[in-house]
């Protein structure tokens, strides 16, 4: 019985993501038990309010060698669960964009929708940390910006972490593996539908990266990201679409495996 | 700039996702978030200025209570005590806690925007909140210090009991309000220019005689009166010795062209903030 309803499960989910293009009036054999559902019940496919909208970002800064616009129109959208890796040179704009989404930086025209509740950029500078505090001191900041309750969260970052007693050291003493150790156990402390993670994968000893991608990928695997990386296998792996930026433009890319080829013979 | 943010309102609008009005509910949500971003902007504040070594965030006091205390001792050595028919010491702990405020306040300036960039990576974080923060605990911290030295020098005997509590804790707003709108339109103009940036320390120094704290206006000759009258940190001054000291001495204050300035620095200091905000690169 349980099995025959989750047959007719897949068969309505299958309905919907075929849409309008399949009538039944084409399809020459019906299924037992098969009935059509009036596409009013059917809850629309990603609701805008509850995805981030990226619409014609540009984002320019002022240096001594005049103008540089870094961003060039960017658009796309992210749906819950979906996970898109933002693929690009160095200096192409990656880390602007994933901090343009982030909110962290204003841009010049454009607009950022975010009906996610999105993490802050996990980057290499260990941003979102502040460095003259101790550790303990910045779990006890974020649990409060955040709402959540400070006991809980100290003890879910110094087990995560691992920092054993440096967790109340400042900062500032703490290697870059440290802080990363730091900032990460402190994303994964709050629960966001959405991760924006910067290349921070890659560092850290192995056990420790281990563990990282299994809190991302496995805890917390329902949830949206973008995940800038130059790493291949992650990329395959886990994202169902990228972006490749080049020169301030971006382009979208269903197929993941032929945009990594684009970027190796960018 | 005007026009690309409407064409941006107007695409919002087509996709479905521009920003409702919001109803008396979801604005006391966003009062408690903010007023929790804030509570834990200040808290972050003091653990990072002074950490918990010794008596650690009662620094925030303690470090007024010395420069007011030992301004007190140098001003009464100096000057005997008293001057012009008002003490020194009263003269010194009146001119000197709300300088400090003043100093503390327009000196931070230049940094309002650039000091605290990393905290922006947090969603809940804006630049407005940094500064409200930042505002909210110097001039809690500089009155409390201010207190704890009034109640000292009035159990020691040096000074009377005060006259109108209420007119000095309106001053003391005041400049709170006026100090903040001022230190919101120099941020701002930091943002944009570094020579404007560089200039501020001379300017800082250079307007310590007409802040009024040096000098009770009606010691000055008319000329000088008209002149000093017209910077609005000498009303708040005039208002806090007022209230302090009584009608023993003539005051001068106009609480009408106060209020103007407060609201004309604070208002243009939102829009500068706001519009500096897209200037900003952090990290």
């Amino acid at each position: 019985m349980s099995m025959l309803q989750a047959g007719r499960g897949g068969n309505a989910s299958k309905k919907r993501s075929n849409g309008a293009a399949t009538t039944p009036a084409t399809r020459p054999h019906t299924l037992e038990g098969e009935h059509t559902v009036d596409a009013a019940q059917l809850p629309a496919q990603a609701p805008a309010h509850q995805s981030v909208v990226v619409h014609n970002l540009i984002k320019s800064y002022v240096g001594e060698a005049g103008r540089v616009r870094v961003l060039d129109g960017i658009s796309f959208d992210i749906g819950p669960g979906e996970k898109i890796a933002v693929l690009g040179k160095n200096g192409a704009g990656k880390s602007t964009l994933v901090k343009l989404i982030g909110g962290v930086e204003q841009p010049d025209s454009g607009f950022v929708h975010r009906g996610l509740t999105m993490s802050w950029p996990l980057s290499f500078g260990g941003g979102g940390v502040h460095s003259t505090m101790s550790g303990l001191d910045n779990v006890r900041f974020i649990a409060r910006i955040y709402n959540r309750p400070v006991e809980e969260t100290i003890d879910f970052v110094s087990d995560f972490a691992e920092l054993g007693k440096y967790i109340r050291y400042p900062v500032n003493t703490y290697s870059a593996g440290m802080r990363m150790r730091l900032g990460f156990a402190l994303t994964m402390a709050v629960d966001f539908e959405c991760y924006l993670i910067d290349e921070v994968l890659g560092v850290g000893d192995a056990r420790f990266q281990k563990k990282c991608r299994d809190a991302l990928f496995g805890r917390r695997g329902h949830c949206a990201m973008i995940l800038v990386s130059h790493h291949r296998h992650t990329v395959l792996e886990y994202c169902s679409k990228a972006l490749v930026l080049k020169r301030g433009r971006g382009r979208l890319f269903d197929d993941v495996e032929f945009a990594l080829d684009i970027i190796s013979t960018l | 700039m005007a026009i690309a943010t409407g064409r941006d309102e107007r695409m919002r609008q087509a996709l479905g996702l521009s920003r409702r009005r919001p109803d008396i509910r979801t604005l006391y949500a966003r009062f408690i978030t903010q007023w929790r971003v804030i509570r834990a902007l200040m808290i972050r504040d003091m653990m990072s200025r002074y950490g918990r070594e010794n008596i650690g965030f009662l620094w925030l006091i303690g470090e007024p209570v010395l420069l007011i205390g030992g301004i007190i001792v140098l001003w009464s050595i100096m000057k005997g005590s008293s001057t012009h028919g008002i003490s020194v010491v009263t003269y010194a702990l009146t001119g000197y806690s709300m300088l400090t405020l003043w100093r503390h306040l327009a000196g931070h300036g230049k940094s309002l925007l650039r000091g605290n960039t990393g905290l922006l990576f947090h969603q809940n974080v804006r630049v407005i909140d940094t500064i409200i923060a930042h505002v909210l605990m110097e001039s809690i911290g500089t009155f409390i210090s201010f207190l704890f030295c009034y109640t000292l020098l009035y159990l020691l005997g040096y000074i009377e009991t005060v006259y109108d509590p209420l007119l000095m804790v309106i001053a003391w707003v005041l400049m709170t309000l006026f100090g903040g709108g001022f230190s919101m339109v120099l941020g701002a103009l930091c943002e944009y220019s570094r020579p404007i940036e560089r200039m501020v320390p001379p300017l800082m120094y250079f307007s310590l005689p007409v802040t009024g704290a040096f000098t009770l206006v009606a010691w000055l000759p008319d000329q000088a009166r008209e002149i000093i009258l017209l910077f609005p940190m000498a009303h708040c001054f005039e208002m806090f010795r007022a209230g302090f000291i009584g009608p023993r001495l003539t005051f001068y204050y106009d609480t009408g062209y106060l209020l103007f300035w407060v609201v004309v620095f604070c208002s243009a200091g939102l829009v500068m903030v706001k519009q500096a905000e897209r200037h900003m690169h952090v990290g």
